[in-house]
């Protein structure tokens, strides 16, 4: 009897002209001029409702780094995706509880999924005191947070995005990570042009080389004349390569000192860097605003941060032009769009780290498509294409330098556990 | 031909998703790909647009309703700063026709950055876009089949906790006593808080009618009223105290002092709402919570606030701020300072239920307004269409139905509308 609503279902209005037409119009025209009562007689969906999760697990595998698959099973058949990523080595049993009482598997056994900021904020509260302000607790919920979206897009038959008040484009803008900074400027600017000759419209390289020979120190983080010079000839071969018009980022990976970090961005200024990401490590904000402040070269930081807090702090001293949220660590897709937003309110574009496999990837990327200040998202495979394409059940998700983000419900494609599973982490106790 | 994935079948009691059969749900476990695969694809492209946007004046509210090529609609409202503001409404309609209505974070900024040089700062421009933003979140969740609140990310609850505003500002020089009744009323009729204003501009004992001190009988004159009022319900009661910005910055801070022992939820607008160092002043110097927010527009409009700790407590308009998405980010940013969001609300129904599902999406909740002429005047039934009771024991029980859960009623509206304007025409 609840089945013949007498309103038609969502997809006609969505369908094209002809489908709408093969539905007829009796159900359309009872939401144009009867809808109160058309929805007084409709189904109740999620109030109550019988769709709960029954068990949580998890597989660690290495591709780029550490990667944390969740996988949220439900009552009804449907599962949940989710993915984390590097500050989950070692977390084995956070999540699902094999080891140890205060774990996260207690607070999403039984629950509806379908409440993804309330389970979050749950789950964050419980570990107040518990490590849940920074760090792989929050990592390791950020899995868990993904793939309740997933779950709940699967359960209401709509794509991720839509769950997050819609898209503002279709497409994400990649940038690629490319070569080592251990290469020759001849090289480097070689791989770019690579690089450049798949299709994508921006690309990032590495500066900070732990064995570069003029370095006069193991453990000081002062670049020497002679690092300065190599970076300025690499970045110099590769901007000469690509020309202008392609843009371009490097990343310090937060190796140097105040004064190397000032001194690495003036440096740079005449190739007119799309950012400078990381030239001091993550902790110092007062520091980094320094080096904002006296360079001409935007500065970029984000990755080793977490939750809006973190970058609530950012903005609030203005102590970088870019933030990069790496939205597999940070805290998720909702907290990855409030941190998109609140960058906003400060005119400051967001950039996300990603690391993750093209599951992650295209979860990122539904939280790119809802935030009016993305910029563009990290790509980190060029060297592993292989086992990228592997990870995941469908056809590849890059095209000329950009994601097209999925319309199928939930994150909308499927993490291939027979693939994870061969480069599955050794020392974790369980997969799936 | 396509394969039909019903989610409610997920969603349904389990009488129902055993009727519709487990062959299709078991792929969704074992053969995920390919059920996705077989999907369809809603939304791109989508055929659905926006055809024409519509409105309505009714006293304080303006109704806004946008109509698609395919008989489904969206309703929304703002209030306060949207008097003579009808052709506006035509041009954002102008503006938006031929999109696809399904973006509304999307759309909102458009309108925005449309009109970065046409006012959309603040003020009215952005009461008005307040409406559409409502209208279109109205419309997607209809056409998505789902309620509001899940396209915020789901709902932290089910009942939404709401004061009642007094409105004893209609009776002319109230005594304490009458403040008194007023709240035994209230709380007669199930309401576990109520707001009075103290700020009276007819006290016949005001001095001087255009400087913004109070002098010693004013301050008694407001203190003792509040005073009967705790009286008259108790400690377990609570009690807000609105000033409407009517007030200079020592007696803001005097009353704020004042009423300590009174154990306010809050003082509202102790002084006008445009410098935040003042606000700072006086929240700094008293235990009292101060709370401001209802003429602040845009999340931009809270960040210096919350940034300099200038306020306990923010209480935006959601029909007003910039919307449903732009209330849930003001709400996530007042969290970041552990500061408790209680939006301001002279609504209908319909702008109530909608700020009900922003309210419903944020953990920092804390409650919401409520005028007690909507139990008492019939003219707030007629022009709404919903189910089951407003509030019952000082909750309003979120909608469930797909959209925001209320309708405008044209038919039961127009004899309310505003003269001169034309109505949904």
């Amino acid at each position: 009897m609840k089945k013949s609503q007498k309103y038609s279902s969502r997809r006609s209005f969505l369908k094209k002209g002809l489908t709408t037409g093969m539905v007829g119009s009796l159900g359309l025209s009872a939401f144009g001029s009867e809808l109160s009562k058309a929805v007084s007689n409709g189904p109740k969906y999620s109030n109550p409702s019988d769709l709960k999760i029954t068990d949580i697990k998890t597989a660690y595998m290495r591709g780029h780094g550490t990667h944390m698959f969740v996988k949220l099973i439900t009552n009804q058949d449907i599962v949940g995706y989710g993915e984390a990523m590097d500050a989950v080595r070692g977390t084995y049993g956070v999540a699902t509880g094999s080891i140890g009482w205060d774990n996260m598997r207690q607070f999403l056994v039984g629950k509806n999924p379908l409440d993804i900021n309330k389970i979050f904020e749950q789950i964050l509260r419980r570990g107040h005191f518990g490590g849940a302000q920074s760090g792989m607790y929050v990592a390791v919920l950020t899995g868990i947070e993904i793939a309740l979206w997933d779950l709940a897009g699967k359960a209401m038959d709509l794509p991720v995005y839509r769950l997050m008040g819609g898209k503002f484009r279709d497409r994400i803008r990649l940038y690629c990570d490319t070569a080592s900074s251990s290469e020759s400027p001849e090289d480097m600017a070689a791989a770019a042009m690579d690089v450049k000759n798949k299709g994508f419209t921006a690309i990032k390289f590495d500066i900070d080389w732990a064995g570069d020979p003029s370095k006069q120190d193991e453990f000081n983080m002062t670049a020497s004349n002679g690092e300065i010079e190599r970076m300025v000839k690499q970045v110099g071969a590769v901007r000469d390569a690509i020309g202008m018009n392609m843009d371009l980022c490097l990343d310090a990976h937060g190796r140097y000192d105040l004064p190397s970090g000032i001194q690495i961005a003036k440096e740079m200024e005449p190739f007119k860097l799309m950012w400078l990401e990381e030239p001091i490590p993550a902790e110092n904000l007062d520091s980094l605003r320094e080096i904002t402040r006296q360079t001409k070269t935007p500065i970029c930081t984000g990755e080793n941060h977490y939750l809006a807090h973190d970058f609530r702090k950012i903005l609030e001293k203005q102590a970088a032009d870019i933030v990069m949220p790496d939205l597999h660590k940070c805290g998720g897709l909702g907290e990855g769009q409030r941190i998109a937003n609140l960058a906003n309110l400060y005119y400051v574009p967001m950039a996300p780290h990603m690391v993750a496999s093209p599951f992650g990837a295209m979860a990122a990327s539904h939280c790119c498509a809802t935030v009016s200040n993305f910029l563009c998202l990290e790509w980190h495979w060029i060297s592993k294409w292989d086992q990228w394409n592997e990870l995941i059940q469908e056809d590849p998700i890059i095209e000329d330098g950009y994601i097209s983000l999925s319309d199928r419900p939930g994150v909308g494609v499927t993490p291939d556990e027979e693939a994870i599973r061969k480069y599955a982490v050794e020392e974790a106790p369980s997969f799936f | 031909m396509k394969k039909k994935l019903d989610r409610r079948s997920f969603l349904g009691k389990s009488a129902l998703a055993g009727m519709a059969g487990t062959a299709w749900l078991s792929s969704y476990g074992s053969g995920l790909a390919k059920a996705v695969d077989n999907a369809p694809k809603y939304s791109n492209p989508s055929d659905l647009e926006i055809t024409d946007v519509k409105c309505g004046y009714v006293r304080g509210s303006l109704f806004v309703k946008i109509y698609t090529n395919q008989d489904v609609w969206g309703c929304g409202e703002a209030v306060d700063a949207i008097h003579g503001t009808y052709h506006l409404v035509q041009r954002m309609g102008r503006m938006i026709k031929g999109q696809n209505p399904l973006n509304p974070h999307r759309i909102a900024e458009f309108l925005r950055k449309s009109a970065f040089f046409g006012g959309a700062q603040s003020g009215m421009y952005v009461a008005v876009m307040t409406a559409v933003e409502t209208a279109l979140w109205d419309l997607t969740g209809k056409v998505l089949d789902v309620p509001v609140y899940q396209l915020l990310g789901g709902k932290f609850r089910d009942k939404i906790r709401v004061y009642c505003d007094t409105a004893l500002y209609t009776a002319r020089n109230p005594t304490p006593a009458d403040y008194a009744e007023a709240a035994k009323d209230s709380v007669a009729l199930g309401y576990n808080a109520v707001k009075f204003d103290v700020d009276d501009g007819r006290d016949p004992n005001k001095y001087d009618r255009f400087n913004w001190t109070a002098n010693p009988m004013e301050i008694n004159r407001m203190y003792e009223a509040i005073a009967a009022v705790r009286e008259a319900v108790g400690p377990d009661i609570d009690i807000c105290v609105d000033m409407h910005g009517r007030y200079d910055a020592p007696t803001g801070l005097r009353m704020a002092k004042k009423y300590e022992d009174l154990n306010l939820m809050w003082l509202e607008e102790p002084i006008p709402a445009d410098n935040v160092d003042a606000y700072k002043f006086i929240t700094q110097q008293t235990t009292t919570p101060i709370c401001t927010g209802e003429n602040l527009y845009l999340a931009h409009g809270f960040t210096r606030l919350l940034n300099d700790g200038a306020v306990d407590i923010i209480m935006p308009d959601l029909q007003k701020a910039g919307g449903l998405g732009e209330g849930q980010r003001i709400a996530n940013l007042s969290n970041l300072y552990y500061v408790p969001f209680a939006p301001h609300m002279v609504a209908s129904f319909l702008g109530a239920m909608a700020s009900c599902h922003v309210c419903a999406s944020v953990p920092n909740f804390m409650i919401m307004e409520w005028q007690i002429y909507m139990d008492k005047n019939p003219m707030w039934e007629e022009i709404v269409t919903y189910d089951g009771p407003k509030t019952e024991n000082s909750f309003i029980t979120l909608s469930e139905k797909p959209g925001i859960g209320v309708e405008i009623n044209e038919e039961g509206m127009k004899k309310y509308a505003v003269e001169g304007v034309p109505f949904f025409e």
